[in-house]
């Protein structure tokens, strides 16, 4: 995605994360069988 | 996420605590546990209910010419890496136009349809001219399109369908089948509630 020229830089910490929590009754612990390498892969944007 | 530090490495208190929300395009894959949504242009797929940590491996502007650095934090200043968000709707709904009926497969699973929304971006943040670059990011908002382009693919499912697949992000999602990206695109834009930017 073309975003155009860089401008500045700066640091944001969020208070809170948003990111919703985990619902006590959705696991989200992944079978050890699954080839799970991909999808903690990095999100680059090739040119 | 072993060795991520969160925040200025310096130690100096952050510029802002609200997230830069911007627009992007998603694909929307088949995963092994479910529907899961995968970045467009690099293949990295979203975890649910948690952040997506970029890393730059390349070193390298514009992946072309010498490197830079052989290793940094993403995002950086002089690199091309980070996760991106745009500005304005109308940027993300290019990518969307073209991205069911481009991609078939993603990380070898079954692209099943296009979602367009807002994001929350975070840590270190490189603002561009048309939108960010970002450490961390998480879905805020998603608004599935129908599968779009070429014939009809015997995993295709209907907007609807996906919607309620992608509940497990925790975000409010809904289904806007029948309309192309620009005619969504000027459905959200007309929502006040939609606008992104940097809220602090």
């Amino acid at each position: 995605m073309e975003i155009g020229a860089p401008r500045r830089t700066y640091e944001i910490e969020p208070l809170e994360e948003p990111v919703p929590d985990v619902p006590a009754e959705e696991p989200t612990v992944s079978r050890p069988s699954e080839p799970d390498s991909a999808e903690r892969a990095p999100d680059l944007v090739p040119s | 996420m072993t060795g991520e530090v969160f925040g200025d490495e310096s130690g100096r208190a952050p510029d802002f605590v609200e997230p830069v929300c911007g627009w992007r395009t998603w694909l929307v894959v088949q995963g092994y546990d479910g529907v899961r949504l995968a970045s467009v242009s690099f293949p990295a797929l979203w975890p649910r209910r948690q952040r997506l940590c970029a890393q730059c491996g390349r070193g390298f502007h514009n992946g072309s010419g010498p490197p830079l650095r052989a290793e940094h934090r993403a995002p950086a200043l002089d690199c091309s890496c980070g996760i991106y968000a745009a500005r304005t709707l109308d940027r993300a709904a290019q990518i969307a136009d073209c991205a069911t009926a481009r991609f078939r497969d993603c990380l070898g699973r079954p692209v099943l349809g296009a979602a367009l929304g807002l994001v929350s971006l975070w840590g270190t943040v490189v603002e561009c001219a048309q939108g960010w670059r970002a450490t961390y990011a998480y879905p805020a908002r998603l608004h599935v399109i129908e599968p779009s382009g070429g014939s009809p693919r015997s995993h295709a499912a209907s907007a609807g369908e996906l919607a309620v697949d992608l509940r497990g992000y925790g975000v409010p999602v809904d289904a806007l089948g029948g309309y192309s990206p620009r005619e969504i695109g000027w459905l959200l834009e007309a929502d006040p509630g939609s606008a992104p930017g940097r809220a602090a």
